[in-house]
Parts: C-alpha cells; sequence; structure tokens
C-alpha cells in the first residue's frame, strides 16, 4: 500500500523571475472598504525595506489546493472525509486522534502530503518544500535580490518600490432590476434591498513588475516527491497568483532555474521551468512527473481496497 | 566562549519566542539550529525517507545516536552544577548563548528585560512587524469537484461544514517579527570547520520557524574571536557587578542546588527546554538576561 523506501534523493532549490501580466492583488490588512497589499519588511543591501510582497504561504496554499484537486480527479472521489478533505486541501490541524495509525497511513500513501506537510490526529507531518516570498525588483530591492539568490541573472530596474503599486476601486451590486427585464420574480426572502450595492478598494501591484522568488526542499524529496512538486508546479501554469482571479488578477509569467543534486556535496544538475502563458518543462525532468502521475493512477485501486482508507475515500 | 558567531538575515527571524509575542526573550541558543543541521546532513548521508521526522521516537533516537554526539564536536558543553559550583548538579548544557540583535555592528545584551549595549549603556531601538498567517477551507471546492463530504453517519450537507471550529477551521494568526536582521551567538566552539559546515546547511535551509513560508532566510555568517566580553562562571556576563545569564538553563537544577543564589529580574519560561529540541522539552527553564547574585 505504501511507496517503496527509495534510495533516490533530490535536493532541489529553484530560484528564478516572475512578470505580472494583469495586476497582482495579495492583502494583508482591511481598514474600511480599502484593502492594501501585504508588505514585508526585508534586509536589502545594509538597509531594511518595507515593500510589497507575495507571501511564501500564498503559494503553498495554491500549490496544496492544485495536488489535491489533482488527486481528487485522479482518483474519482465522489465521497470524501471531512476530515480528510481539510488534510488534502489545507493541511488540516492538530486534532484529538481520528484513527490510530492513519496519520501514517496518509503519509506513506500520498506523495503529495509528504511533499506539503500536513497535520492530522495529534501529530504534524513536517512540509518537505520551502517557499520564499515573491519580491517585487525595485531599487530598493535589488540588494535583497543579488543576496539570497546570487545564481539568479536579475535584471537591472529603475522603478522604485513607491512606484508599482497603486489603488484600484472595484464595485458590487446585487442588482434586482435585472430579474424584471428577464421576467423573473424574486421570491421576497430572496429579494436584496434596494440599491444594495459595495464599493470597495483593493492596492495592487501595477503589471508588468519583475518578481525575484525561490523554493527548496527542505528535506530530502524522493522520486515521487519530486514529481509531485514538478507535477503541481506544471498545473499552477494556469493559475493566478494572489487575490481576485475571478476578477482578472495576477496573472504571471515565470522562468525558473531549477538545480537538482542528490547529496549536497554532488555536482548540482541545472534545468529550466516556465509557467504562465508558456509551460515548458525540461525534458530531462518528465520521467519524475511520469512517475509521479503513474503512481496516483494506481492509488484508486489502491485506496478502495484499504481496510482504512475505503470507508474514507469514496 | 571564545566565539562571536554573527548571523545575516534577509527575511525576519522568527524564533519560537518572538512567534509567541513575547518581546523579553531573545533567539533560542544556537545549538537548536545547529542540530537541525546535523539531523538535515544525516539525512541525506543516509539516504533513507525514514529520516523524515514522523514521530517522536524517531527523533529521539536520531538525537541521542547522532545529533548530540556531533554537536559535542562542534561546541564545548558543561554543567549546570559547574556553572552554579554545585557537583551535584549534572544537568548538562552547550557552551553556546542565546541569540543577541545587532545594530550598526554592536551586540546589545539582554540585561533583565532590556537590551543594552555593553560599552555605552545604549538601549536597543527595537521595532516589530506583525505578519499575518492565514488558513482557508472553502467548502464550496468540494461542491465545485461534485465531492460529498462525509463522516461515519453519512453525507453532510454543506451548510453544516462548520469552519469556525474542528478540523476545518479557519485560522488567523498574526506573527510578531523584529527588524532586526543581523544576530550574533557566542560559544565555546572546538571544531570551527564543522560549524562552518552546519552554518552552510543553516544558509541553504534557513533558520527558525516558518522557514517553509520564505521567514529566516540566511544570507551569511561571519565567525570571529569573541572580543565582547570575557565569560564569567562559564555562561555569565557582568557588567555593573552583575552576573547576567547568556542562555537559558533548568529552573529545577538552580532551585536543587546547595548554592544559594538570589534571582533578579528573574524570567522563567515553561514547556521548553535547555539543550535540543528547544520546541520539545517540558521543562521549566531560567531564561537569558536574568541577574544572579551568589550568596557566599
Amino acid at each position: 500500500m505504501t511507496e517503496k523506501i527509495e534510495r533516490k534523493r533530490f535536493l532541489v532549490n529553484a530560484y528564478g523571475i516572475g512578470t505580472n501580466l494583469t495586476p497582482l492583488a495579495h492583502s494583508e490588512d482591511v481598514v474600511g472598504n480599502k484593502a492594501f497589499v501585504r508588505r514585508l519588511s526585508i534586509k536589502s543591501g545594509e538597509g531594511i525595506v518595507s515593500t510589497p510582497a507575495v507571501s511564501g504561504n500564498s503559494f503553498r496554499g495554491m500549490w496544496r489546493d492544485l495536488a489535491a484537486i489533482d488527486l481528487m480527479q485522479t482518483l474519482r472521489v465522489a465521497e470524501l472525509s471531512k476530515e480528510l478533505f481539510g488534510v488534502f486541501f489545507s493541511g488540516g490541524l492538530l486534532t484529538p486522534e481520528f484513527k490510530k495509525g492513519l496519520g501514517d497511513k496518509l503519509y506513506t500513501t500520498f506523495p503529495s502530503l509528504r511533499l506539503m506537510g500536513f497535520s492530522f490526529g495529534n501529530t504534524m507531518f513536517p512540509s518537505k518544500v520551502g517557499v520564499d516570498f515573491a519580491v517585487p525588483l525595485t531599487k530598493e530591492t535589488l540588494g535583497y535580490a543579488k543576496a539570497v539568490y546570487p545564481d539568479l541573472a536579475c535584471p537591472s530596474t529603475d522603478l522604485e518600490a513607491s512606484e508599482i503599486a497603486a489603488m484600484t476601486m472595484l464595485t458590487a451590486k446585487e442588482d434586482e432590476d435585472k430579474a424584471a427585464l428577464l421576467e423573473l420574480h424574486l421570491l421576497e426572502a430572496e429579494a436584496p434591498e434596494r440599491g444594495a450595492q459595495m464599493i470597495y478598494h483593493v492596492e495592487y501591484i501595477v503589471p508588468n513588475t519583475n518578481f525575484v522568488h525561490g523554493f527548496r526542499s527542505l528535506y530530502p524529496l524522493s522520486e515521487l516527491e519530486f514529481g509531485a512538486l514538478l507535477k503541481i508546479l506544471t498545473l499552477s501554469s494556469g493559475r493566478s497568483c494572489g487575490g481576485l482571479a475571478s476578477k482578472g488578477f495576477g496573472r504571471m509569467n515565470w522562468n525558473y532555474t531549477l538545480e537538482v543534486s542528490e547529496t549536497p556535496e554532488a555536482e548540482r544538475k541545472v534545468y529550466q521551468l516556465q509557467l504562465g502563458n508558456v509551460l515548458s518543462v525540461d525534458p530531462a525532468l518528465q520521467p519524475s512527473i511520469a512517475a509521479y502521475e503513474a503512481y496516483t493512477s494506481e492509488l484508486a485501486e489502491m485506496v478502495r481496497q484499504d481496510v482504512d482508507l475505503k470507508e474514507l475515500i469514496k | 566562549m571564545n566565539t562571536a558567531i554573527y548571523i545575516s538575515f534577509a527575511t525576519p527571524y522568527i524564533s519560537s519566542i518572538t512567534r509567541d509575542e513575547c518581546f523579553v526573550h531573545s533567539p533560542m541558543p544556537l545549538d537548536g539550529a545547529l542540530a537541525y543541521a546535523i539531523y538535515w546532513r544525516h539525512a541525506f548521508q543516509q539516504g533513507s525517507m525514514q529520516l523524515t521526522p514522523t514521530n517522536g521516537s524517531l527523533n529521539g533516537d536520531l538525537l541521542e545516536q547522532v545529533v548530540y554526539p556531533e554537536l559535542s564536536r562542534v561546541l564545548a558543553k558543561t554543567t549546570v552544577g559547574g556553572i552554579l559550583g554545585d557537583e551535584s548538579i549534572t544537568n548538562e548544557v552547550y557552551l553556546v548563548s542565546s541569540g543577541f540583535p545587532v545594530q550598526k555592528g554592536r551586540a546589545f545584551f539582554k540585561v533583565g528585560a532590556r537590551y543594552v549595549e555593553l560599552e555605552t549603556g545604549t538601549l536597543l531601538d527595537l521595532k516589530y512587524d506583525i505578519q499575518p498567517i492565514r488558513k482557508r477551507v472553502d467548502p464550496m471546492r468540494l461542491m465545485s469537484l461534485g465531492i460529498q463530504p462525509i463522516t461515519k453517519t453519512g453525507i453532510v450537507p454543506r451548510e453544516e461544514i462548520d469552519t469556525k471550529r474542528g478540523g476545518l477551521k479557519a485560522i488567523d494568526n498574526r506573527i510578531t517579527t523584529w527588524t532586526v536582521f543581523d544576530y550574533v551567538w557566542y560559544a565555546q566552539v572546538l571544531d570551527e570547520g564543522l560549524l562552518r559546515e552546519l552554518l552552510e546547511v543553516l544558509k541553504f535551509q534557513g533558520m527558525g520557524k516558518k522557514r517553509s513560508a520564505g521567514f529566516g532566510k540566511v544570507v551569511g555568517y561571519c565567525i570571529q574571536s569573541n572580543n565582547d566580553f570575557v565569560a564569567e562562571k562559564e555562561v555569565f556576563i557582568r557588567p555593573n557587578g552583575q552576573y547576567v545569564l547568556l542562555r537559558p538553563i533548568p529552573y529545577s537544577a538552580v532551585m536543587n542546588s546547595k548554592t544559594k543564589v538570589a534571582l533578579t529580574n528573574l524570567m522563567v519560561e515553561f514547556g521548553c527546554g535547555s539543550r535540543p529540541p528547544y520546541w520539545n522539552a517540558k521543562e521549566v527553564i531560567i531564561r537569558e538576561g536574568t541577574i544572579f547574585n551568589f550568596v557566599s
């Protein structure tokens, strides 16, 4: 039922440049009806800079979600235990023990869970992948980019941090007048109060801003875990970063360099990964993705034969 | 403590203490991070997925068999009895201090609840940020995939999925981070070469909590002789003639010691250790900055 203990290990260090094609909203504080971009204090050169940034947690949330959706579709899941829903889609929470040994079984069965980490019962299973903040490249943050990603060819920039954020107004209206145009009658309970309209302001990072970003393996990855990581990355190619994706925000192109080695001392092989409008994965990485896909394609049958999991994943 | 180990961060370093919004404690001693680095290197050397920590006993075995022996090659250790002058107390601690903030090249030591630059008596101008850590579970995600949530008693209607409590609870945490990006730890170093190897691991992996979300990125380190103070009784500095503790030691050891000691500005902490793994201990410890008055 579980993945065989593999000898092959992967140490992954990835870094790259991204460019937002549409405005990017990643809000932190809301004051009244104004949502402000999340900011982070970083050390850049000898100074401390407060810069807009997209949190590593935001990437991790998106990747976890994509891994779970892919798994649900591959396993053709129709019914899922409420507890496992939390584990697959958000990493779960520490709670009183649900079923003895089930956490370990989930850990050994699902490579994507091992990769992203989760809590189940009274045990916390640590994540194997660490994801950095994506930091916009400005005059003020260039020192940070060079220090954190010394091998990255950073494009020079004349932009200042104050120039990359702007505020836009958005509205939401429950427009019951349209019902009359369509000759629909709203039930009294459904009818909103007349004129209910919301105006709100969102701070965003202006399009065509370059970001530096990276991620790495915190523990050695098995081939299946490495395959899961690559699979998730390819799935993220079509996804937006940050919030308000349904309104067109956060479309991005990414160019990552992946340094992969079997041990910290071994020579690192370098691969390229392009995400966004163009999805391009180095052919040398395809076997790992294929191994993960082959494993998950067999999982459905395995899960349905497992005495514990078959009651929780149907 | 013959060596000063400076570490520079590019993103805020979250020690277990700053995460808890407790402003009066320093980052934990460096032996905790070095222990992690040893563990990490061993995971690669052994090449087994089994080494990923999934339960406490595995970690415990590794600590005893691998981590502590190697840590003892890097750092000198002593007993709390040796510190207090009572050989009957045998609790061991590594000779490494808690972390102290560095601004403009000057270290600020904790004396009582304040951070003080020893030479001039200047207090640290400590600023901090609040970083949100959120987690959401959206029941609509299941609906959009055509999946029914179930429990032992059958299908759960969507409106009955509770995201305010239980395993699907939405999380809105806020982490307090210092806008300090340079820290120094003082240690009695036995093998500087090995120390550098371990610091290289930390440079790749980062340090502290929430590394998986991008905090605690290490961008540089510097090892040099400690010219800032001469340690007394192994783990104390003596500004103004007072013995000020540089690292946590077990509260029970001090209380059980035959050496009489009066404590001022006593800072204790529960559920923390006096050696790695600091997060896994159930001790009560006396924190750095506490002032010891030895009664003769």
